[in-house]
């Protein structure tokens, strides 16, 4: 792990003084290929699609369908809402508290807020199962100093207040899952020419108006980008999930995860296709939107 | 509406490195201005400072003879200053129409009076055609008015502009000076311009500032720059002359010069040594003057030709002379100076 903190270390050092800015959403030029050559690259493309996804998937389908009957209950269902809300807040609060990060740095890049924002990455380099217990330390020490102090003076039990909710869980993923919405909102901030967020200042905006009038507006592709890849790696995640899940609550990846391990693989398929595919239609919509919207800002010159 | 503007001693600094030093000037209300000077001069820095955007490290920057917008211990944020700025890149926003970037800084207007305001302004630039388009779709020129407008519209106390001029054609350049100038003079109000260029300065402003390694050499009407330059640099670094050496030969400034005797503007010690500064225009032809120079270059200028002469004793002088009277190279011919007293400094 110290390997990867030196190795984070150095890209971004490495980055340090480079500053790019456009304000041209540019439409990437189209090569288009013919023949033999046309041929081969679709191939070449269609390769691992293939093997990493459409053969696993299909055999999973294979399963799905013939045990889907008995899987897809009330139970299913609870657990596929658990899943989907857990990640979009997660998610949402991820993009949000990134796009604060980075136009914090950008406002006032002082030494202290730039480390700060630059630990905060830290955290997709650390194990999930490590984050759950470091996060569980802190939280069950002060669950438990105000469950006794309560005890003691108003004889009252609050139990585990943060560290029993799913409040400890979502605090876990974004540990972990912060560093990818921020370097998805920090890129594309720096694509932002500092230019215009004077220009705005000129015209009468605070720096929470620039904040509501340019940033957002204008980063509306790179907010999404961020949103769905938190989204789908909370989808995802297991070992965090698995230690800090309050008591009787469960999601799609822990039950395919302990069907599986009971070697009932057959019977884990319905919830590992379902988390494929929650995955994968975002990514299809987003990818529309992001298209369409960096189409909206081509610029002829 | 408008207002005068003061700086008092300002310098600017990026970490230890002094960019702007001890600048001080006063430009009128609905007076133009202009920092004028080669790049890396601090110009655009200190127009920053009045922006708003760098602290300065010592002096003021007061609006309106009271209100302190920038010292050392205080900077009155950016949106809180009234003033409007034409950046060098224009800076539109992309995102937006062009109504809808006119309309950025007309927040809190009724909407009647907005809408009356954008279509004003659009009138005055021409540009009503093109409301509804984005600024990508619009060319250099229209770009460039909008971001003019656009930092109009909200009526400014105060109009900054970064080299505002530098994307466009040499063509464009002057014509737009002209339209710009007359746009400002028209909305009453106070400007400061940035610029390397002398003829777009000309062109623009009321008052010209000269820098040079983040000094003010000299502030003034472009006029007073070119015929009474305060030092060398500014003489140098506007218009075109040569320096002759000479000596002061009496109390009351007359110099010895190659071109024979001149009194000189400002009083200098007998017996210094001095060189004196000579433009084209300083200088006429005449077939009957006693003092001959021989033509050693010429550079056609479409109205004018250039002449560069050597006179008797090896001196070098510029003359102007319309291209239809067209001299020979090597001829030798008559020179006359004009009456003036003649600027000079101790060598």
């Amino acid at each position: 792990m110290c390997f990867v903190f030196a190795l984070i270390l150095l890209e971004q050092w490495s980055r340090r003084q480079a500053r790019y800015h456009h304000s041209r959403h540019g439409e990437l030029p189209r090569y288009i290929l013919r023949g033999k050559h046309a041929v081969a690259a679709f191939l070449a493309c269609l390769m691992p699609l293939l093997l990493g996804f459409l053969l696993p998937a299909g055999q999973l389908f294979v399963w799905a369908v013939q045990t889907g009957a008995e899987m897809l209950d009330g139970e299913f269902f609870r657990l596929a809402f658990n899943s989907v809300m857990l990640a979009m807040v997660t998610a949402i609060l991820a993009t949000m508290l990134a796009l604060l990060m980075a136009y914090g740095k950008r406002l006032r890049a002082t030494f202290f807020i730039r480390s700060a924002v630059r630990w905060v990455g830290m955290g997709y380099a650390i194990p999930g199962t490590v984050i759950a217990v470091g996060v569980m330390i802190p939280f069950g020490w002060l669950d438990n100093s105000l469950d006794a102090w309560l005890r003691l003076h108003f004889n009252f039990s609050s139990g585990l207040l943060l560290s029993g909710s799913l409040f400890v869980l979502i605090f876990a993923y974004l540990v972990r899952f912060l560093a990818v919405s921020l370097q998805t909102v920090d890129a594309g901030l720096l694509k932002i020419k500092p230019s215009l967020e004077e220009a705005a200042r000129c015209l009468g905006s605070s720096p929470t108006g620039v904040l509501a009038r340019i940033h957002i507006p204008m980063l509306r592709g790179s907010l999404l980008t961020a949103i769905l890849l938190v989204f789908v790696d909370v989808m995802k995640e297991l070992p965090a999930t698995l230690i800090l899940r309050p008591f009787n609550f469960n999601t799609l990846a822990v039950r395919a995860f302990e069907l599986a391990s009971d070697e009932r693989l057959a019977d884990s398929a319905s919830a590992a296709l379902v988390i494929v595919g929650v995955g994968i239609i975002p990514v299809i919509l987003l990818s529309f939107a992001i298209s369409r919207s960096r189409k909206r800002y081509v610029q002829t010159t | 509406m408008s207002q005068q503007v003061e700086l008092k001693q300002v310098s600017v600094a990026y970490q230890d490195k002094q960019v702007v030093k001890n600048v001080s000037f006063v430009l009128e209300n609905g007076e133009i201005g202009c920092l004028l000077g080669p790049s890396g001069c601090g110009k655009t820095t200190l127009l920053r400072a009045i922006a708003g955007f760098e602290p300065v490290r010592s002096g003021e920057i007061i609006f309106n003879n009271s209100q302190l917008v920038s010292s050392p211990l205080r900077q009155l944020p950016t949106e809180k200053r009234r003033v409007g700025m034409v950046f060098q890149d224009l800076a539109l926003f992309p995102h937006l129409t062009v109504t809808d970037n006119i309309a950025f800084g007309l927040r809190g207007w009724p909407a009647s009076q907005r809408r009356e305001r954008i279509k004003r302004l659009l009138q005055l630039v021409d540009l009503v055609a093109v409301a509804k388009s984005y600024p990508h779709q619009l060319s250099g020129g229209q770009q460039q008015r909008i971001a003019l407008i656009r930092a109009l519209a909200p009526k400014p106390a105060l109009l900054l502009l970064d080299e505002p001029f530098s994307s466009l054609d040499s063509d464009l350049r002057e014509q737009l000076a002209i339209e710009v100038r007359a746009l400002l003079k028209q909305e009453a109000v106070t400007a400061i311009l940035v610029s390397h260029s002398q003829s777009e300065a000309f062109a623009m402003a009321d008052k010209i500032g000269v820098m040079q390694d983040g000094h003010l050499r000299q502030w003034d009407t472009g006029y007073n720059l070119y015929h009474s330059p305060i030092d060398h640099f500014v003489a140098d670094f506007i218009g075109e002359g040569v320096f002759l050496a000479g000596t002061v030969i009496d109390e009351a400034g007359l110099m010895k010069t190659p071109l024979g005797i001149l009194p000189s503007q400002s009083v200098i010690h007998k017996g210094s040594a001095v060189k004196v500064l000579v433009r084209p225009d300083d200088i006429s032809f005449d077939p009957q003057s006693p003092i001959r120079a021989q033509i050693i270059e010429k550079r056609f200028r479409g109205a004018f030709y250039l002449y560069r002469l050597k006179l008797a004793e090896g001196a070098e002088v510029l003359i102007l002379r319309e291209s239809h009277l067209d001299c020979a190279l090597y001829d030798t011919i008559g020179i006359r100076l004009n009456e003036r007293k003649w600027v000079a400094w101790r060598t």
